[in-house]
């Protein structure tokens, strides 16, 4: 028998062995990863049946015999692309829904040209998703829809949901969405009236420029780039894991500008008067009162979202006058909860389950 | 992703990373949580607003000169075509309320499928 101190002797002589290992294999794949083109991302196959300037909406071929009635459309947040829903063939949310039986659409944006500065929160949250939801009804045939939004996309959902209690809107999910804009912290700290002139701003350069916005997403977690950098850095020997940092970092570095009138609103409307919270904010000559929202609701909040703290999101679901409405908390952060390992184990699954009973 | 069954001698390198991180991350947001912090981002934002408007007039007064198109002129172009795309999807919107396509349906698979029974059974509301 091995006795306690050749024991520890063995562990510790295992420890040392993967240490060396591994570190000859940061080498190698280190030399890989610089040497190797940027992954593929978005692969899933889709038709774009829709183009309007900065607006894109794709329909993703369905992958099984039998789908549910009811189609998704997909909302994606207007700061960011929308291949995060499909940022690898085993971690792809549009990949999985499609197995799990669902008609997918997406509402996915370019960069607004500098003419499209006009675009207001109107456009967005009326005319946008207005315009898709009758091609989606036009591509199936089906006359609801299920209107599912990612952080700012579901803003947009949710103020459209408000201001047409009318419309054919089957289901309303929303992740990470806030409603209360004083809860954001550091962006309206920084946004304060008497410190951030976005007339000036909006009226000089046209659209919100996505470094402006990328640097304030980086304040909020300042030392986000050196860290990732570190365990990128520390696992740079597991392929699998340098592959999913890759596309998550190519994502997250991917952002798009603001067109001009669309952040001046989203600024003054909502970080300043908080009008969505205070059920005041008027969208094409309609009021958004979240109290109108009667469908089906689905929140997703994630329990370490420092973009969107929970303060910030938890009214959705108390001022909504639905009597099917559901809010979950799951373990992730702001861009985990939707994408990768964690939201394939926790958010995914919820969703198929809470979504397959309302969807025929 | 990480192997966390084996004891790694560098864990406890990663865990005071972890932590100064966390520390480093608390005190800049506390200088970015104050007035002055904020003032000044405001001015540099505007500073920044103000040079590029400077240079874009400066250079559209140089590209008129030499006879050329400006941005602005660009923006012009791309702005009617816009309102034209505007106008497209008006009409388009009136047609079909005025006249709905009765040929549009799915050409897909049958939208017949059903949840799974034990899915079906569990609800949960607020």
């Amino acid at each position: 028998m091995a006795s306690a101190t050749e024991q520890d002797g063995g562990t510790s002589g295992a420890a040392i062995d993967t240490l060396v290992e591994r570190t000859i294999q940061r080498n190698i794949k280190g030399v890989e990863y610089f040497a190797s083109a940027a992954p593929a991302v978005g692969l899933t196959p889709k038709e774009t049946i829709y183009k309007r300037g900065t607006l894109n909406l794709y329909h993703y071929t369905p992958l099984v015999d039998e789908i549910y009635r009811v189609p998704i459309l997909m909302v994606m947040a207007t700061t960011n692309r929308g291949y995060v829903f499909d940022i690898a063939e085993e971690h792809s949310f549009v990949r999985f829904l499609l197995n799990a039986g669902y008609d997918v659409f997406v509402m996915d944006w370019d960069a607004p040209r500098p003419e499209e500065k006009v675009l207001n929160l109107d456009s967005y949250a009326n005319e946008f998703i207005g315009d898709c939801l009758r091609r989606v009804r036009e591509a199936t045939g089906e006359r609801e829809v299920s209107l599912v939004g990612y952080c700012m996309g579901g803003v947009l959902s949710t103020i459209y949901t408000a201001t047409h209690p009318d419309a054919p809107i089957k289901n309303l999910v929303c992740f990470t969405t806030p409603v209360d804009f004083s809860e954001m912290t550091l962006f309206s700290h920084m946004a304060q009236e008497k410190y951030f002139d976005v007339d000036r701003l909006v009226d000089a350069v046209g659209n919100a420029s996505p470094e402006l916005l990328l640097t304030s997403f980086d304040m909020l977690r300042p030392s986000g780039r050196a860290a990732g950098q570190r365990v990128l850095w520390d696992n740079m020997w597991n392929g699998d894991f340098v592959e999913f940092h890759r596309k998550m970092d190519r994502w997250s570095n991917d952002m798009l500008p603001l067109a001009g009138e669309y952040f001046r609103d989203t600024v003054k409307k909502l970080m300043w008067k908080n009008q969505l919270l205070e059920g005041t904010l008027e969208v094409g000559g309609r009021t958004a009162d979240i109290g109108n929202i009667t469908v089906p609701l689905f929140h997703a909040v994630a329990l370490h979202d420092h973009i969107v703290p929970y303060e910030a999101s938890k009214h959705l679901v108390a001022l909504a006058g639905s009597e099917d409405k559901t809010e979950i908390v799951l373990k992730g952060g702001h861009i985990s909860l939707i994408a990768g390992p964690n939201a394939a184990r926790r958010l995914w699954p919820t969703l198929d389950e809470w979504l397959a009973e309302r969807s025929v | 992703m990480a192997d966390k069954n084996l004891s790694d001698p560098m864990d406890a390198m990663r865990k005071a990373m972890g932590d100064l991180e966390t520390r480093f991350d608390e005190m800049s947001k506390a200088v970015f949580g104050t007035d002055a912090f904020a003032r000044t981002t405001g001015a540099a934002t505007e500073l920044g607003a103000k040079m590029q408007k400077g240079v874009s007039d400066q250079m559209s007064k140089n590209l008129e000169f030499f006879n050329m198109p400006s941005r602005g002129d660009i923006t012009a172009i791309g702005e009617r075509l816009m309102t034209m795309d505007e106008r497209l999807v008006r009409i388009e919107e009136t047609l079909a309320r005025l006249a709905p396509d009765e040929t549009s349906t799915s050409s897909g698979p049958p939208r017949t499928r059903k949840p799974p029974a034990k899915k079906a059974a569990k609800k949960k509301s607020d």
